[in-house]
């Protein structure tokens, strides 16, 4: 359920746009994908993405998360030590069939992004009850 | 731990280095990530007249989650990261995120006292403020003509 696609990106001169080179580098967010009952979740870590900066787009059930993030100096000082850079968070998964692509609930909050998907009404399991002739 | 055997004024070549490594690792780090391996969050620091800033990347920990510890020149951020759902009927398809009890240690450059501590935690991100001890402080000294 909700397989990643695997992005060539990169592979094509094209794709390094100018739209790369000004938001830096490219990251792969850690992600947690559970499922419950006719819910599935999308838990995606963003730090530093400012919550109206989150992109989260669908498209012939490619659904593709992004977020930029700038880690811009504190005022009055200067960098000695850094371990995370500045760049952007991206990710695609396909979502299948199974999921209702018109409900998907999205919350950002303290730097992790929270999708929520349902199963469509097709999809659920249905009894079927058999009747005495 | 971090450790810094130039004099904080002094241009550390290796930054760059390790900002560098840790991209890469970024980049291609696909495996699940345990919180307990002590490189846990990762940090940026920053350095002013007279006091340090520690940013650290610390994505879905609520701050009453958070236990910062500062004495001398040490920073010690320490905390839980908690699960996304405890539920035990959840079915997992994807878990990457790292989680559980971490505790970090970082030497800072400089002194610090413990009362010019400021932490404000935004976006998943904390941002801890410390300012040198008065005493520690650099004066300037008054050439006064005779």
């Amino acid at each position: 359920m909700t397989n990643e696609v695997t992005r060539t990106g990169g592979d094509v001169a094209r794709t390094d746009s100018e739209n790369t080179r000004d938001s830096g580098p490219i990251f792969r967010p850690a992600t947690d994908i559970f499922e419950k009952g006719d819910m599935v979740t999308v838990v995606i870590d963003m730090p530093g993405v400012t919550p109206d900066s989150v992109d989260v787009s669908l498209e012939n059930r490619a659904l593709t998360v992004r977020g930029t993030f700038n880690a811009p100096a504190p005022e009055g000082y200067r960098r000695i030590y850094a371990e995370y850079a500045p760049g952007t968070f991206e990710r695609a998964f396909s979502l299948p069939d199974t999921i209702d692509a018109g409900a998907i609930d999205a919350v950002h909050r303290d730097g992790v992004l929270t999708l929520t998907l349902k199963k469509s009404e097709a999809a659920k399991p249905k009894q079927i009850k058999v009747k005495a002739a | 731990m971090l450790s810094h055997g130039l004099s904080p004024a002094q241009w550390d070549p290796f930054a760059e280095l390790r900002q560098l490594q840790s991209q890469m690792n970024r980049m291609f780090d696909t495996g699940a990530r345990d919180a307990r391996t002590g490189n846990w969050p990762p940090v940026n620091m920053w350095l002013g007249d007279d006091s340090v800033v520690v940013t650290a990347e610390m994505p879905g920990v609520a701050q009453d989650d958070i236990d910062l510890t500062v004495r001398e020149n040490t920073l010690i951020i320490a905390g839980t990261r908690k699960a996304t759902t405890d539920d035990k009927d959840a079915a997992w398809h994807r878990r990457e995120r790292p989680l559980g009890e971490f505790s970090r240690s970082i030497r800072l450059p400089l002194r610090v006292d413990p009362d010019k501590v400021e932490a404000r935690a935004k976006n998943g991100i904390l941002e801890i403020e410390m300012g040198r001890p008065d005493a520690e402080r650099p004066r300037k000294i008054k050439v006064k003509a005779i």
